[in-house]
């Protein structure tokens, strides 16, 4: 029987002492639990993209401004989908979801939850003051058109107008589609009106008014294109950094939002900035929770597989959970806050910390099955493993450490919890694996097994590393060409890899907050994620002429400001004497003022005139696709898509009246007709346009309520621009053109989307230099390990090799870097080397010739170790999270590559460069010592 | 020390080097007014019939095919000409657009009248295309007099050699963009792709593809706009192409003449 070392050190003496006190470590370790329960108490899960924003960028304040000072900014987007319905149908079901959901959520119910409901327009705020909100032009056409609002001459203007010089933009017609299919829908509703009259019907004044409304203020609910969606606004009373309230009070709105519209039998779904968050919080903590338990489950089961001892998820399990545990406490001490990155990390680190148990139990069940007792037995194995335990684990976390030199917050938060987390899962073995192991030996002498031979059951198999082993150490020069042919033919691919430039397409798959982005875009042409620009009040002079610059750019949908509601000083000058000209041409005449008789032919003229520019209108829909605009205008002149007529339309009503006059009599009874209609429509009109003519300056008090609240901050002083996309700004591409344009006007631009671009490009140059301070930092501590230069940097090798020919693997089959794999990549650089490590040690300790040995003695453990980190990484792929899965996909790959890089190319090179070359590879002083002793 | 003879030797070679620089520089600009001069021949063609099909795909949503005859010639003075019939959709068959020079009418099929359009419509969007009036009408203007040309070195484009030019709106030049990055194939200097940039970035890119032997000039059957501020992309396929074609008459480049039309 071998006797314990006696060169064993603190740390083996330590084993034996507390496999021998076990309760005294497990009441240690519960100390130390309830201190770090403290910290843990601390934490907080940040699981938002907007949680690892650089909080000290200017975008990122800009954005917590924009958040404190405009939260109309980052309000719930309801989205109320009716499109299975038929379109008439559609628009009523919506729009009575709308008004119920305005009232539901203004219930005391939703007081806490909800600080204000926007489901309309306010089109009294337009019905009083709209004129002083036109530019000068237009103003200019308005007083033209308005000029005379009796019948006739208010149609001929009407086509004076539409036959002004024609710009033929196929564009612009497009951005004011909704509007135009208002308008078109107006002057339809009118014109069916004048032929109910000239028919025989009399006026109802009623329909004129709606008809008038349709015209001059357009339709008062946030319609969609077809009118089967519809959008409302619900202003939350919590912000995106209030986390508990993010997710209880947004899914309580969204079951209220739900329920409404499921009653009307329509679909419903929130969506914004907020609801967005509050997704990646759900969807991040649960793929949190579904890893640890995949990644818990199958390392125990491993490790029963490989040691069988039926306690051996007790053994590792305990301290394993409670190294995480510390972790977390130790964290919320030191940052008080998790986020999607380290919450990962820590899921990742069950694959890593139970690698010390692997060394540690592995050493304890060969010793006794070596038929040492359990005190020999933990002595030896602590004496034998704990050191190089000790080394590689320190190795790892000063490689994690290194990353604290990064610029970027969320790598050196990363950098602490991983090299704390490593450290922790290190204490945590070390305490309780011999404490554990002392209470089964204890309980076991207690069944009278007091020379149990664990080690018949747990034999790890090393008879597939012997045989690699021997096959390498044969031919290493083949292996060696054929991994480095292979590895840089994949390698070639490398820089074909892509940065995913899009954070939506990082968020879980089939998420309705995402989906509904696409949608708005799709069906409304609006974006929810837009620039902004805050602007303090004593720049608002020059704001107009920036919001038409703005609005002249290709990429900008359209721009919305404070000015465009209240109108600054200059523009009032402006404005208020061509509003003022309006106000006064449609002043009530005196009571004398009879109004003319409109003279039937000359009214045959002016319609004739206006369904040739309905019709040319129309034209140009159908060959611009604005069907919805086609479908109005072909409502209103009865064509196809073709052009062909196929329906009567209030224009041939009219036609059939006033064609068919062919005596001064029935000429007189169609004037009388149109006349009896011209005295409901020309006070009517004239009444609008008068109240909408309002010279008097608009101030704050009498903007909307939504208006107010989405462009002025609440302490009035500054005010916010909305500057909305053509497409959907995550798109990278289009994003370039769409901020490079935006940055010609100004350079104030900001906005989620370029706070996300900052944090793409922070994390790619982050990761460069945090990836290039690891490998120092490794290099150094393997120089120091080593003392042989050629050596150390043929350990790089492999890691080196798995890099490329995962940048390779990830071009070829479309899996992109983004901001949360990207990350990871310098925590690679700590793992990944582990196995070449191991590798040396013992080709060192075998001498040449021994790499045989070396493969077979290693090869298990480091395939095992390797296999639970891979399972820690692994774990991420079936989380809905797409940023996770593809972090666990990339993680797993490197692993997996590191492993096959360092089991048989490494080997073949150290022996190539040793066994064939003649390179000495031994620690530099040993060299001397034995040159020395050669000498001698 | 320094001696006045080192001093005037390092104005000799400060001299030298400045002469070399220009003369490089001198040299870079011609290449790049000759490679453009030789890809602007596809504008040499004249007396153009074209029968061609516009497809417009926006948001993944394919239009109707808008099917068109264009006549392109040049006036005794110079002067860009060219009238666009469209033949299909039916609903604007008939419907046509005269450009002359920065003059631009557009007839309405369906109603028979004509309208002048704004100085300004050349740059807009034509028919909801991502082609302007000016991209579609101005086909026999060639960019060597409206812009000027700076070689910017070669890459790789669409699996193609290809030389890169700036260009930059020649002086005087109006309606003109922002600036054009042109790539010309070196194998056989045809214009290969345009980007075109306004405002501060690149707002459409075309490619030419499908170059074919007419009149002894290579021409592109199948040109691409595609958008890259919308999610849109507008595809011109040339069915037929007839230069000096008689089917191109004087008269076509009037008023008068779009009233005619059927």
């Amino acid at each position: 029987m071998r006797k314990p070392r006696k060169d064993g050190s603190a740390l083996s003496r330590w084993a034996v002492w507390a496999g021998n006190r076990p309760g005294r470590v497990v009441l240690m370790a519960l100390g130390i639990t309830a201190l770090l329960t403290i910290g843990a108490a601390l934490l907080e899960m940040e699981m938002t993209f907007f949680s690892i924003m650089p909080q000290d960028s200017s975008q990122v304040r800009d954005i917590e401004r924009i958040t404190e000072e405009f939260p109309f900014a980052s309000s719930i987007v309801v989205v109320v989908d009716g499109r299975k319905l038929p379109e008439k149908e559609a628009t009523d079901s919506v729009t009575a979801v709308i008004d119920e959901l305005t009232e539901v959520l203004q219930t005391p119910e939703f007081e806490s939850a909800v600080a204000g409901v926007y489901g309309r327009f306010d089109t009294d705020f337009f019905a009083g003051h709209g004129f002083m909100l036109a530019d000068p032009d237009v103003l200019e056409r308005m007083n033209l058109l308005y000029d005379d609002v009796d019948l006739v001459p208010f149609l001929s203007s009407l086509n004076d107008d539409l036959e002004r010089e024609y710009s033929g933009d196929g564009e612009a017609m497009e951005d004011d589609e909704t509007q135009l299919v208002s308008w078109v829908t107006g002057i339809d509703a009118l014109l069916s009106g004048l032929a109910g009259s000239l028919e025989g019907g009399a006026a109802v004044p009623s329909e004129t008014e709606a008809a008038l409304d349709a015209y001059l203020i357009g339709d008062p609910y946030y319609l969609s294109r077809n009118r089967d969606m519809g959008m409302m606004f619900v202003k939350p009373t919590y912000t995106v950094n209030d986390l508990g309230p993010l997710v209880t009070e947004t899914e309580r709105i969204d079951e209220a939002v739900k329920e409404v519209a499921a009653s009307h039998g329509l679909e419903a779904g929130l969506t914004g900035f907020i609801v967005v968050g509050k997704d990646e919080m759900v969807t991040s903590e649960q793929g949190f929770a579904v890893s640890m338990f995949i990644a818990l489950i199958l390392i125990l089961v491993l490790m029963i597989m490989v040691f069988r001892i039926p306690s051996t998820p007790l053994i590792i399990g305990i301290p394993l959970i409670l190294g995480i545990y510390w972790t977390a406490g130790m964290t919320g001490f030191l940052l008080q806050r998790l986020n999607i990155l380290t919450a990962m990390y820590l899921v990742a680190l069950v694959g890593l910390g139970v690698d010390y148990a692997i060394h540690l139990m592995t050493g304890y069940v060969q010793e006794r099955d070596a038929g040492r007792s359990f005190d020999e037995a933990l002595a030896d194995s602590f004496a034998r493993s704990a050191r190089g335990v000790v080394t590689g684990a320190l190795t790892t976390a000063a490689a994690f450490y290194a990353l604290l030199m990064a610029d970027s917050q969320v790598i050196r938060e990363l950098a602490v919890v991983a090299g704390t987390g490593i450290l922790c899962e290190l204490a945590a073995m070390f305490l309780l694996v011999p404490a554990l192991l002392g209470f089964r030996n204890r309980r076991q002498e207690k069944r009278g097994r007091r020379r149990s031979r664990p080690e018949r059951k747990v034999r790890i198999r090393s008879d597939f590393a012997g045989r690699l082993g021997s096959v390498i150490s044969r031919r290493p020069g083949t292996f060696a060409v054929i991994l480095l042919v292979v590895g840089a033919s994949v390698i070639a691919f490398a820089p074909g890899v892509e940065l995913e430039d899009n954070l939506m397409n990082m968020e879980a798959k089939g998420l309705e907050s995402v989906e509904l982005q696409d949608t708005l875009v799709e069906e409304f042409g609006a974006a929810p994620d837009v620039l902004y620009l805050i602007v303090d009040n004593e720049d608002l002079p020059g704001l107009p002429v920036k919001v038409d610059a703005l609005d002249d750019l290709d990429s900008v949908k359209y721009v919305d400001a404070l000015t465009n509601w209240m109108p600054t000083a200059g523009q009032l000058r402006e404005r208020r004497p061509l509003v003022r000209e309006l106000r006064e041409a449609t002043a009530p005449p005196e009571a004398s003022f009879e109004s003319r008789t409109p003279d039937p032919r000359l009214l045959l003229d002016e319609l004739y005139r206006l369904e040739a520019n309905l019709v040319e209108m129309g034209d140009l829909a159908v060959l611009g696709g604005m069907d919805r605009a086609a479908h109005a205008l072909n409502r209103a002149t009865g064509l196809d898509m073709d052009g062909t007529k196929v329906t009567e339309s209030s224009f041939d009503r009219l036609f059939t009246v006033l064609e068919d006059i062919d005596d001064p009599e029935a000429e007189l009874q169609a004037a009388g007709a149109a006349a009896e209609w011209q005295d409901v429509f020309t006070p009517m009109l004239r009444s609008r346009v008068h109240a909408m003519a309002s010279t008097e300056e608009i101030t704050p008090e009498m903007l909307p309520p939504s208006t107010r609240d989405t462009f002025l901050s609440e302490d009035g002083l500054s005010s916010l621009v909305t500057i909305s996309p053509r497409q959907n700004p995550w798109e990278g591409r289009y994003r370039n053109v769409f901020t490079a344009q935006v940055e010609t006007v100004t350079d104030r631009g900001t906005g989620m989307i370029l706070a996300a671009d900052q944090l793409i490009a922070i994390a790619t140059t982050d990761t460069v230099s945090s990836l290039i301070a690891a490998l120092v930092a490794v290099f150094i501590i393997l120089l120091a390990d080593f003392r042989n230069l050629r050596l150390v940097l043929l350990t790089f090798l492999p890691l080196a090799m798995a890099f490329g020919t995962l940048f390779g693997i990830m071009a070829l089959t479309g899996i992109k870097f983004d901001f949360v794999n990207i990350i990871a990549i310098p925590l690679l650089v700590g793992i990944g080397i582990d196995n070449s490590v191991h590798i040396n040690h013992r080709y060192l300790a075998e001498g040449r010739g021994g790499m045989s040995r070396a493969i077979a003695r290693t090869g298990s453990a480091v395939a095992l170790t390797t296999i639970t980190t891979m399972i820690g990484f692994a774990s991420f792929i079936p989380s809905v999270m797409r940023a996770m899965r593809s972090t666990g996909i990339v993680l797993t790959l490197a692993m997996a590559l590191a492993f096959i890089y360092s089991v048989l190319l490494h080997p073949a090179v150290l022996m190539i460069v040793s066994e064939k070359f003649g390179w000495n590879l031994a620690p530099r002083i040993l060299s001397k010592e034995k040159k020395n002793h050669e000498n001698q | 020390m320094r001696t006045n003879r080192d001093m005037s030797r390092g104005r000799h070679l400060i001299t030298a080097a400045a002469l070399l620089i220009l003369a490089a520089a001198t040299l870079a600009a011609q290449d790049a007014d000759a490679l453009l001069s030789e890809a602007d021949r596809i504008f040499e063609l004249d007396g153009v019939y074209t029968r061609s099909t516009l497809s417009i795909t926006r948001s993944g949503r394919e239009q109707a095919p808008q099917v068109m005859e264009g006549f392109e010639s040049e006036s005794a003075d110079g002067t860009a000409r060219s009238l666009s019939v469209f033949r299909e959709p039916a609903r604007v068959a008939g419907t046509a657009y005269l450009m002359i020079g920065d003059d631009l009418w557009v007839r309405f099929a369906s109603t028979g009248r004509i309208r002048k359009m704004s100085s300004s419509a050349k740059k807009n969007s034509a028919a909801g295309s991502d082609f302007s009036y000016a991209d579609m009408g101005e086909g026999s203007d060639s960019f060597t007099g409206q812009y000027d040309a700076v070689y910017d070195g070669r890459e790789r484009r669409d699996g193609r050699d290809c030389h890169r030019l700036v260009l930059s709106p020649a002086a005087g030049e109006r309606d003109t963009y922002e600036k054009l990055v042109v790539w010309i194939s070196v194998d056989d200097t045809r214009y290969r792709a345009i980007e075109y940039w306004d405002k501060g970035a690149a707002i459409k890119t075309m490619t030419l593809e499908d170059y074919r032997s007419v009149g002894g000039l290579e021409y592109p059957f199948h040109i691409i706009m595609r958008s890259l501020a919308k999610d849109s992309v507008s595809v011109i396929t040339t069915d037929l192409l007839e230069p000096d074609s008689p089917k191109v008459e004087e008269r076509f480049f009037s008023t008068a003449y779009l009233e005619s039309i059927r």
